[in-house]
């Protein structure tokens, strides 16, 4: 295993695990799509999932954009492997787009994470009914976000 | 509108404090019955109902649950809904999150015709009760989540400043960017406006992102329009368990040295002032009932 490596928030992580056990949860080249509507969230989101190996990323700036990307991947040889979405989106929010990902049948079992900034108790309790494979609120850290990506694959690879 | 039928149990061993309340709504109340402790007032509680607390205590403290709050909470004889007046040193500048809308704060020395003006607005509504002031339960929750998310998504340090009321046509003289969102429920109109200095979003932004920009920039524009969005969020979250119903709202940015921050809401602004090492953070709120 190799060291443990201290960096700091938002471009850098705070790691408190070898970043190589990290690596190895996600196969190297998953294909993610970060979706948010806010720019500067999908950087923070891309810069957290890097140090993960997580770095074929594809950016969509609403579940009406990222919906198309899905279905086109799914398609293709180079499916989407993972999903982090924020919530509140102006066309088409990210409980909507999961609902049409679990509907898919190429996409039903797609591990997806929804970013929230609120999480009230009727909104977790709707996504979990959708079949959210984890949920986020905002702010968090590095180290919470490594946590739940964690917890979507193995939730996902059991 | 009259306290004329209701029994107070007021809590607080201070002498003067004591004497001052008592003179005050001793003529106007059916009764007032005084505890000098929190174990004295839990049994004379028990023994009689009491239509609304007085209490001096620290807001820290108040939701123990072995005091006296706590006991009243947890008690059949009481509903939630009953009214408490906490009287404290300063006590606005302490972000409490007391998760009962029934609870007011007064800074101390409570003014007697104060005190009774707020006893008749806890008891007949708006109406009885000053309709210029901003409830200090609702403000609690916004500035929390302002602080919360700043100080973990920023990395800034912000000392809370004495809140005032913005004058009207007044601009944010001192303020280079503005984040601003709806704030409405069913039963008020609201909007919430966060200013930052430029030296200051800089900072913020760098923090968020791991490199800086030299000026403000569609990015930076970007990042102001999400911090909004999140302390939005975290607010909303906090003040719907209080009982609100806050709805989704989409925050815009205003930027330029000297802009005006306008509000689409009319109403009392309050101004909650934040110090940081680079300047003052600005968070005004209206809130307009219905």
């Amino acid at each position: 295993m190799g060291e443990c490596q201290k960096k700091t928030f938002c471009g850098r992580l705070i790691l408190d695990a070898p970043a190589s056990t990290l690596k190895s949860m996600f196969p190297a080249k998953t294909k993610v799509l970060v979706v948010d509507d806010f720019k500067t969230m999908r950087k923070i989101v891309i810069s957290g999932l890097s140090p993960l190996g997580l770095t074929n990323v594809v950016e969509a700036d609403d579940g009406a954009t990222a919906w198309p990307i899905i279905e086109a991947a799914a398609a293709s040889n180079e499916p989407i492997g993972l999903v982090v979405s924020d919530w509140n989106m102006p066309k088409m929010q990210g409980i909507d787009l999961l609902k049409k990902v679990r509907a898919f049948d190429k996409t039903k079992n797609l591990p997806f994470m929804l970013v929230t900034a609120e999480a009230e108790q009727k909104n977790i309790i709707e996504a979990l009914q959708a079949g959210v494979s984890n949920y986020i609120v905002k702010p968090f850290s590095p180290a919470t976000l490594t946590e739940k990506l964690g917890a979507v694959w193995k939730k996902h690879n059991p | 509108m009259s306290l004329s039928k209701k029994s107070i149990l007021l809590v607080c061993e201070e002498p003067d404090l004591v004497q001052s309340t008592t003179d005050a709504l001793k003529p106007v109340v059916k009764s007032l019955v005084h505890a000098k402790t929190e174990a004295e007032a839990m049994l004379k509680a028990k023994n009689q109902v009491f239509d609304a607390f007085i209490v001096r205590i620290k807001p820290a403290t108040l939701d123990r649950t072995d005091g006296i709050y706590g006991a009243v909470q947890n008690s059949k004889e009481y509903p939630s809904t009953t009214p408490w007046i906490v009287l404290g040193k300063d006590i606005e500048n302490e972000a409490i999150l007391v998760k009962n809308r029934s609870v007011k704060f007064v800074n101390e020395p409570a003014n007697g015709a104060g005190l009774i003006k707020l006893l008749e607005g806890v008891f007949f509504g708006e109406e009885g009760g000053d309709k210029g002031k901003i409830d200090v339960s609702f403000i609690n929750p916004l500035v929390g989540a302002v602080v919360s998310v700043l100080q973990s998504m920023g990395k800034i340090k912000l000392q809370r400043l004495d809140p005032y009321l913005k004058k009207m046509g007044s601009t944010a003289h001192h303020a280079d960017i503005t984040g601003i969102i709806a704030m409405n429920s069913d039963r008020f109109l609201g909007s919430l406006a966060i200013s930052y200095p430029e030296a200051v979003i800089l900072n913020i932004y760098k923090n968020m992102l791991g490199s800086g920009v030299p000026t403000i920039n569609d990015d930076v524009k970007d990042a102001v329009a999400e911090l909004t969005n999140v302390i939005f969020g975290n607010a909303k979250r906090d003040l719907n368990e209080l009982g609100h119903t806050i709805l989704p709202a989409i925050p815009s940015v205003v930027s330029g040295k000297g802009h005006e921050v306008r509000h689409n809401v009319q109403g009392t602004c309050l101004v909650i002032p934040f110090e940081t090492e680079g300047g003052k953070i600005l968070v005004e709120c209206i809130i307009s009932p219905k």
